[in-house]
């Protein structure tokens, strides 16, 4: 269902978190463009589950969800003076503002240790750079939350050998050291362009609690899905089940949270995770789709790639080439990252980048449309991203937001603006854009229901009912 | 290949002698000097491609970023090896000559195997002969292994400071019987995909004998 076309003044997205991986936060932020407006998901699939916590929400939602779904898990394994080690990713931060994430991290830690009389303690697992889990750890408070018991760690930290069915793979030290694991996650879809919704759950076992050797498995050796098996080979070995206790994540909607889930059963959890993912985040990526040109304005606290608008990653528009949800499509190469290349869309006609994290390599951008810089300690801080040493090469730096977003209408030849900037529930747009997502959003909505979101299912073996409306 | 347009710079009166930068840096261009408890950082200019690992591993604001007035161009070219050779070297890796290795200085397998042939027998020289490594780390360590090992049968890290670990599969190594057990993965399908691009590489690769 759609409705008729509302428009909202804009959101206020998440603030930035300070760091040294990036510029300054911003005080010219996307939403401060003038002339934007705001679409709410909602408008646009009435049908989208509707979030019980927003960004800004009240936190207590969360903690009652968390204390709820908790008291159905069996944590009598753990004894009392056990180490529990409660494992939480830095992406989980970097989904509306962060806060729901920290605060079911510490309803967790307070029940394990109510319940169990163990000690939890929190690993943060970033993976930039040193200096990344401790300002993690500064801004969400974690060292109090966690009275103290918090660590931080890193891919290149001392690696631990884990037997799997594909050989040895290497976890970290620090994430298995406790007698116990809790797996707390959460289903931001994310990079559905490489993990195609197939093990969503196991994904961090292959990745953030993995060292980067295991890691560059994942991304250089192995196929488009049989990458996927890594996480999964690492989570079904002997060594992972001694230890994982209990799994929990956040359940999310383009809205933002719906709940938290957790179960005792990974596998479990898992598949009501993947129906999740597929109900409630399928119309908005067939939308992202059908979008035909753009600019786009990334604007958050993340890498480019992972910043939200909507609840959608940039990430989703940048591939919408094709339906990654779609098992039987045939993939352009058994090498990942040619497949995933596959998937460069052609709707972004130019970009600008006024805040984001450097680190990860998007030169391709450059490439691919007119990029703008949109002020001097972005630019300045590109100049020194290893990872994208050709980037200002290609890229224009203007003096001010509002410039960089003009020279980007005009270069790109659409004035239809979309910005990334971390918000849930909402798109900050030009009213263009506006006006073209409630043009698309019926047609979209038709295919989903019709054709798409049953074929998903299907193929992977999901009962329609599991999924959440 | 890369293009190094910035080095680091160690300010002496900041450094504490903590070793992590050495630790962190993938082409051992940072060495401590002097006494274990007194040493300080000093940083080998040429051999620096600017991945700022030490700059991250400091917390005591003793690494610095310098502009280089000239970027200096670091790369092996493919064309300094014999073909035949270097995608022999690549089959023996297990990989595709072509498939980006490093995405962030845009290093092919066939680069890294090129360099190898040239001499490049560490991570650390592979490194300075190609790029890789100077960036994310999300990729290349890998490639770097399988190529280094293919060329050599070991590789002689008695020489490195960076932690490093031996996993190095590829899809092919998946047993049959895991492949069978997770129908989800298309493991079956993607190793006959895989075994197919081999056998073109190696009929390519006879041709050209």
């Amino acid at each position: 269902m759609t409705e008729t076309m509302a428009l909202h003044p804009p959101v206020d997205p998440p603030e930035v978190m300070p760091t040294v991986y990036g510029p300054p936060p911003q005080t010219s932020r996307g939403v401060d463009i003038p002339g934007l407006v705001s679409v709410r998901v909602r408008d646009l699939f009435s049908d989208i589950p509707s979030a019980v916590y927003g960004t800004g929400g009240d936190l207590g939602m969360i903690r009652a969800a968390a204390q709820r779904v908790l008291a159905g898990v069996d944590m009598s394994m753990i004894k009392p003076g056990d180490v529990v080690n409660v494992l939480c990713s830095e992406h989980g931060f970097g989904m509306l503002g962060g806060h729901a994430y920290a605060e079911m991290l510490e309803t967790i830690k307070l029940e394990v240790q109510r319940r169990s009389g163990a000690t939890a303690r929190l690993v943060v697992i970033a993976w930039l750079g040193a200096k990344e889990p401790g300002e993690l750890i500064e801004y969400y408070e974690l060292d109090r939350r966690f009275d103290g018991r918090v660590r931080g760690v890193t891919p290149m930290d001392q690696g631990i050998a884990i037997e799997t069915a594909m050989g040895t793979l290497y976890g970290l030290r620090k994430v298995y050291d406790g007698d116990w694991i809790v797996h707390a996650h959460y289903d931001d879809p994310r990079e559905i362009y490489v993990h195609r919704a197939i093990d969503r759950i196991t994904k961090p076992f292959g990745m953030s609690y993995a060292r980067m050797e295991t890691r560059s498995l994942f991304h250089i050796t192995m196929g488009p899905r049989s990458g996927n098996f890594i996480g999964r080979a690492i989570a079904d070995s002997a060594f992972v089940r001694s230890k994982l206790a209990f799994t929990t994540t956040l359940v999310t909607s383009p809205d933002g949270v719906l709940a938290v889930d957790a179960d005792n059963d990974l596998d479990a959890i898992g598949d009501r995770m993947t129906a999740n993912i597929l109900g409630s985040y399928g119309k908005m990526l067939t939308l992202f789709r059908a979008i035909e040109d753009c600019v786009v304005v990334i604007d958050g606290g993340k890498w480019p790639y992972y910043i939200h608008a909507g609840g959608m990653i940039f990430g989703h528009l940048y591939y919408n080439a094709v339906d990654w949800f779609d098992l039987d499509r045939p993939d352009a190469d058994i090498a990942v990252e040619k497949a995933v290349s596959a998937g460069f869309g052609t709707s972004i006609k130019a970009a600008v980048l006024n805040q984001a994290l450097i680190g990860l390599n998007f030169t391709n951008l450059t490439f691919m449309c007119p990029t703008i810089i949109a002020n001097p300690q972005m630019a300045q801080a590109m100049r020194h991203d290893f990872s994208n040493p050709f980037f200002m090469d290609r890229a224009e730096v203007a003096d001010n937001l509002v410039d960089a977003v003009n020279t980007a209408i005009d270069r790109g030849g659409s004035d239809k603006v979309i910005v990334f900037d971390g918000s849930y529930g909402a798109l900050n747009v030009s009213e263009s854009m506006a006006r073209h997502l409630f043009q698309l959003a019926p047609e979209c909505a038709r295919q989903v229901d019709e054709i798409l979101l049953p074929m998903w299912l299907k193929q992977r073996g999901i009962d329609p009912a599991g999924v959440r409306r | 290949m890369k293009f190094v347009k910035q080095v680091v710079d160690i300010v002496d009166e900041n450094c504490t002698g903590c070793y992590r930068c050495e630790r962190a840096c993938p082409t051992n261009a940072i060495t401590m000097v002097g006494p274990r408890k007194k040493a300080l950082a000093v940083v080998e200019e040429s051999a620096c491609i600017a991945c700022f690992r030490c700059v991250d591993s400091c917390d005591d604001d003793a690494i610095t970023i310098a502009e280089l007035a000239e970027p200096r161009k670091i790369g092996t070219s493919t064309k300094t090896v014999d073909p035949v050779a270097l995608n022999k070297l690549c089959d023996a890796a297990g990989l595709d000559p072509n498939q980006m290795a490093c995405l962030c200085s845009s290093s092919k397998v066939k680069e890294l195997a090129a360099a190898a042939i040239n001499g490049a027998s560490t991570f650390e020289q592979l490194a300075l002969a190609t790029g890789a490594a100077s960036g994310c780390l999300l990729y290349c360590s890998v490639p770097m292994r399988r190529v280094l090992v293919a060329h050599l049968g070991t590789v002689d890290e008695s020489g490195s400071k960076v932690r490093r670990y031996d996993s190095d599969q590829v899809l092919l190594d998946v047993p049959a019987d895991a492949a069978d057990a997770y129908p989800l993965f298309a493991l079956r399908r993607e190793h006959a995909e895989a075994t197919a691009l081999r056998n073109q590489r190696d009929a390519a690769l006879k041709e050209i004998r």
